[in-house]
């Protein structure tokens, strides 16, 4: 086998036949199942031996930064939104100089900010507040009735009118800024518009209800008419206003939906007499950043060395997002004035290999634990196919210890999705692998179980009636010794084919392509897993938006009956690709998940 | 909502504080709402002959009667009225607020017409009764109301106010303006592209801040609506159920996927399409498959309708950001305008899902929405950033004209009327480029509509509608 993948094979040790199945083992009891998130419980390295700081955050493509020291200790935390609707609070628990992130919730205060969230102090108490959007293009205002020690948010407008008492409208996918702009003591509010123009409004104080008040300025603040690099709108922007030159006033940085980079503009007048009417500039002025485009910027001191430094999420906009589905969080630290240095595309380390991610556990090198597969759906690098990454276990099975080792060549598809099991009953491992259509691939192990070599032995095994994102997983359903096979589907149903041939040579027949009437909305990724270890195989579903669905197999081992069992309570992701396997070896099944951001999500059971 | 359809009786409500005003006429009074309701009136006439064409005769015939007609527009009868000046519709039935003859009576910032003239003005009583008539329909002196029987509109929605014009292609005037803001949703709702059953018995808006695509009857009765994120463009399969939907800009990370809606039951499913921002969207003639392209990358992926199987393709070049698709009448080739490089791509469809790319041509700036004259023998597509439509003769796939002129201003959506003589193109005007004719204080950057004759390959109508016109759709499959 050529490449990469031979230097992975390499590594592949004996397997019993069988036990390799990523959803087999033993199972506590249902009733102590509490899946707990974690995202530093065991250390995962990349290619040249480096840890991810925080291996399972489940990775970013739209990350939306704003950094405030939310607990008074000195530093500065870090708050980043990947979802709608929702923030992720990244403790900073370093230094003010070196800062060191924790990841304390993927739900801040459970705050329903919509696409966008900025925070600043908008009653002057000393503490954040919060303004977000209201779904849909209008602002909610969140008062942190906290203390600068401990916040707590609460909604007190859901639609944030002017004085005039119109409600605010600012396009959903135009995120907003605040500042006070002439140094007035009171915030000014700018909303970016699809023309590239700014909105402008001024605050007027409070009202009775201690809600800021903003009063409807102008269309066209200093005239700005963003039109991008390519002489075009239509699009979506972002921006930042803050004193990045150091010169006492504020100045202005624009992402937007057509702008492969950064726009500054400078400030030229003062700060109680700003002029921002000169020609928007790349930034930084000597090595403009390049992305796919739409990025959000902040202005923060992340060093705290007495100057602004830019971070910013790559939202993606003309210039092919595909590429910045890993690399899309740059941290450009201003080294010296006006002199910004890149230090990184990927200011949260964490294992992210582009998007909607498939994990997927099983003893590659039969070496008695578990090792990780996590396949993407289009490289990042190389957009005419998807790569499937192998992440050695050189740990344990109780104290498991990943790294990178390269990828494995198996198709030139769009989103792999393995499922692994001794299908031909020789001892080692083979793979059903989906692909982005309806289409099966079937590789056979010609190895060894702790050096496989995968042959492509078909690669149309198995094509669904209809469909696409096949999504296969498989398990003896009817106890007869061999593996049946489950495929999800883009439509959010589910392919049953039972295996009528033997353990040694499976022939998997179509029985049911609605299988038992489920739907699970879009995009069913199912899972055979013994989840209340009564001895039979149940069924557990991701979902695109409808989270983890668990349909308890009540018949028996040889018999199966599943009966619809709701929603297993934690928070998945997008796309949630659910893999179950004990990796910490104390009997009970651990949950992992890939998810539309393409990184894993771990949750322990404890 | 408003019925283009007359059903049952005319019925007028008049406010009781201008009831004096119409002496002759018979009331019922009705103390929930402190209005009266006239059925009919004393000389048996109707409201237009006994109160609403007296007014025009004493206070407008002098200008606009006889041979004098100002802007072309004749008050000497119903009819006349009804046809509207060269401006547009002097009247649009059940929108008194937006009819032109009311607004420049109330709002036009010269003075009151036509009193800023120096003729006698029309006095509040006068305008209320003209008002209240417009809301009734503005019926005619047999209470027909007018319009009730064409069967060719151009849907036109206005982006920026939540409401859409129906523009009557015989007469080239609106004739309604829907307000969905009536129907509950939101003043930036922002009703973005509109489809047309090809025997216009109902038509489709995409509603880009409520994700959903809403249905209409032709009588403008909204009878069924479908969720869906952010839906942008359509396209209707004439031969199937299938209305298909691709998503609009206006979200941060959309899903990648397209909406199959059956157009009876408005039931969704989403198809994945397996690139960002699918936004052109397309269907072939035969119904067989839907083109889907991306705003994001050069991509166009082709999926099989039946199967949902899709095939992907590649657009070479800079990155084009592909608007919208259009496809000739016989189905054999597809049309596509890159947003940032002015690039127009010409590809073989006829052995979809395979495309052939035939020829690429530089148009003006941002090529936007195609459509094709019945023969297939031309394309039209506006140029947002140019003010300018190109004419694209297809025969030999080059630029058969570049229209310019009154009007153009950010030009954006384009239907055709169903015989092709005429074409309508929305324009934006978010920047002012036009000005429109009456200063009526809240229109400075009001859109238009302009009517292209599509024989002369010029421009023969400017209508000024409501803020933001974007999408536009007719019974014209496109």
């Amino acid at each position: 086998m050529p490449g990469r993948l031979s230097r992975l094979l390499s590594l592949f040790a004996v397997l019993p036949v069988l036990a390799g199945c990523a959803s087999s083992g033993n199972l506590v009891s249902e009733s102590s199942r509490q899946y707990v998130r974690e995202i530093e419980s065991f250390v995962i390295e990349d290619e040249s031996g480096l840890p991810y700081d925080l291996p399972l955050l489940g990775g970013l493509n739209v990350p939306r930064p704003q950094m405030h020291d939310i607990d008074a200790d000195g530093d500065i935390d870090l708050f980043v939104q990947e979802e709608t609707g929702s923030v992720i609070f990244l403790e900073n628990t370093g230094t003010a100089s070196e800062p060191r992130y924790v990841w304390r919730t993927d739900r801040y205060q459970d705050l329903d900010v919509g696409e966008w969230y900025r925070m600043l102090d908008l009653d002057g108490d000393g503490d954040i507040d919060m303004l977000a959007e209201e779904r849909f293009s209008h602002i909610r205002y969140f008062r942190n009735e906290g203390t600068v020690e401990k916040a707590k948010f609460v909604l007190v407008v859901d639609t944030l009118r002017d004085a005039n008492g119109v409600p605010i409208f600012a396009d959903r996918q135009n995120i907003p800024n605040l500042t006070d702009i002439d140094c007035d003591g009171l915030v000014d509010l700018f909303i970016g518009r699809i023309t590239g123009t700014i909105t402008r409004y001024e605050s007027i104080g409070m009202d009775a209800n201690n809600v800021p008040q903003f009063k409807f300025v102008t269309d066209n603040f200093e005239d700005i008419e963003i039109i991008g690099e390519l002489q075009t709108r239509h699009g979506a922007n972002t921006m930042e206003f803050g004193d990045l030159d150091g010169d006492g006033d504020d100045d202005l940085l624009w992402g937007d939906f057509f702008e492969p980079g950064l726009l500054f503009i400078r400030n030229l007048g003062s700060c109680g007499l700003p002029s921002m009417r000169g020609e928007p500039e790349p930034f930084p002025g000597r090595n403009p950043v390049e992305t796919s485009g739409y990025n959000a910027p902040i202005m923060v001191d992340v060093d705290m060395d007495g100057d602004l430094d830019v971070l910013f999420g790559v939202l993606g906009g003309a210039f092919n997002a595909n590429f910045t589905t890993s690399d899309n969080f740059y941290y450009l630290e201003q080294t010296d004035k006006n002199v910004f240095e890149h230090r990184t595309s990927r200011y949260l380390r964490t294992v992210d290999v582009g998007s909607e991610s498939v994990v997927k556990f099983a003893d590659f090198d039969a070496d008695g634990d578990q090792d990780l597969l996590i396949a993407n759906k289009i490289a990042p690098a190389d957009h005419n196919v998807s790569t499937v990454y192998y992440f050695e276990n050189i740990g344990s099975a109780s104290a498991p210890h990943f790294r990178a080792m390269g990828t494995m060549d198996l198709l030139a598809t769009y989103h792999q999705n393995p499922a692994i099991a001794d299908l031909d009953a020789d001892g080692d491992l083979d793979m059903l692998i989906g692909k982005w259509n309806r289409e099966i691939a079937y590789f056979r192990n010609e190895g060894t179980a702790s050096n496989p070599n995968f042959i492509l032995v078909d690669p149309v095994y198995i094509s669904l009636t209809r469909g696409s994102n096949s999504a296969p997983t498989l398990g003896d359903i009817d106890g007869d010794g061999d593996y049946d096979l489950f495929v999800g589907e883009a439509s959010g149903t589910i392919n049953y084919y039972r295996n009528d041939g033997t353990p040694e040579e499976p022939n998997f027949v179509l029985v049911s392509d609605e299988f038992d009437g489920i739907d699970i909305g879009r995009r069913s990724y199912p899972t055979l897993v013994d989840i209340d270890d009564d001895g039979d195989l149940d069924l557990v579903i991701g979902s695109e938006l409808e989270g983890l669905r668990l349909f308890r197999n009540n018949g028996s081992r040889t018999e199966a009956m599943f009966e619809d069992d709701g929603i297993i309570d934690v928070h998945v992701p997008v796309l949630a690709t659910p893999e179950f396997v004990d990796i910490d070896g104390d009997g009970d099944l651990d949950l992992f998940m890939g998810g539309v951001s393409g990184g894993i999500i771990f949750y322990r059971n404890r | 909502m408003k019925p283009l359809t007359r059903n049952g009786a005319i019925v007028l409500v008049l406010t009781l504080s201008i009831l004096p005003a119409c002496a002759q006429s018979s009331s019922v009074t009705n103390s929930t709402t402190n209005s009266i309701t006239i059925s009919t009136t004393n000389s048996g006439q109707s409201v237009y002959s006994d109160v609403i064409q007296p007014i025009f005769t004493a206070k407008c015939s002098f200008c606009h009667g006889g041979s004098s007609l100002d802007a072309g527009l004749s008050l000497e009868s119903w009819g006349q009225v009804m046809a509207g000046s060269s401006r547009g519709a002097a009247v649009i039935a059940f929108d008194a607020e937006n009819s032109l003859l009311v607004e420049l009576a109330t709002k036009y910032q010269a003075g009151s017409h036509p009193e800023e003239l120096s003729s006698a003005s029309l006095i509040d009583a006068e305008i209320q009764q003209i008002k209240d008539w417009i809301n009734s329909g503005a019926p005619g002196p047999a209470e027909q109301i007018p319009f009730a029987d064409s069967n060719d509109f151009i849907y036109v929605t206005n982006q920026g106010e939540g409401t859409v014009n129906v523009i009557d292609t015989g007469s080239n005037t609106v004739v309604r303006r829907v307000d969905l803001t009536a129907l509950g949703f939101a003043v930036m709702s922002k009703p973005h592209h509109i489809a047309v059953e090809e025997d216009g018995s109902y038509w489709y808006v995409s509603m880009i801040a409520e994700n959903r695509v809403l249905k209409f009857s032709r009588d403008n009765e909204l009878v069924g609506q479908a969720e869906f994120q952010v839906p942008g463009l359509m396209a209707l399969d004439p031969a199937s159920d299938l209305l298909f939907v691709g998503r609009s800009m206006a979200a941060v990370n959309p899903p990648q996927s397209i909406g199959f809606i059956e157009r009876s039951s408005m039931d969704i499913e989403e198809v994945e399409v397996f690139h960002p921002r699918p936004h052109a969207i397309a269907v072939s003639s035969t119904g067989d498959y839907v083109f889907s392209g991306s705003l994001g990358e050069n991509r166009i992926i082709a999926v099989n309708v039946e199967s949902r199987d899709g095939t992907r393709h590649s657009v070479e070049g800079p990155i084009h950001t592909l608007v919208q698709f259009g496809v000739t009448p016989d189905g054999q080739t597809m049309i596509v305008g890159g947003q940032l490089t002015g690039k127009l791509f010409f590809y073989d469809i006829s052995n979809a899902p395979e495309l052939t790319l035939l020829k690429t041509i530089d148009v003006n700036a941002a090529p936007w929405h195609p459509v094709f004259s019945p023969d297939g023998k031309f394309a039209y597509l506006a140029n947002k950033m140019a003010n300018t439509v190109t004419v694209i003769d297809m025969e030999s796939q080059s630029i058969a004209k570049v229209i310019e002129g009154e009007g153009l201003s950010q030009p954006h959506g384009a239907a055709l009327s169903a015989s092709g003589k005429f074409l309508y193109v929305s324009n934006n005007n978010l920047n002012g480029h036009y000005t429109p004719h009456f200063d009526l204080g809240d229109n400075e950057l009001a859109g238009t509509v302009v009517i292209i004759d599509t024989h002369s390959m010029e421009i023969v109508k400017v209508l000024e509608v409501g803020a933001y016109p974007s999408g536009a759709g007719s019974r014209r499959a496109q």
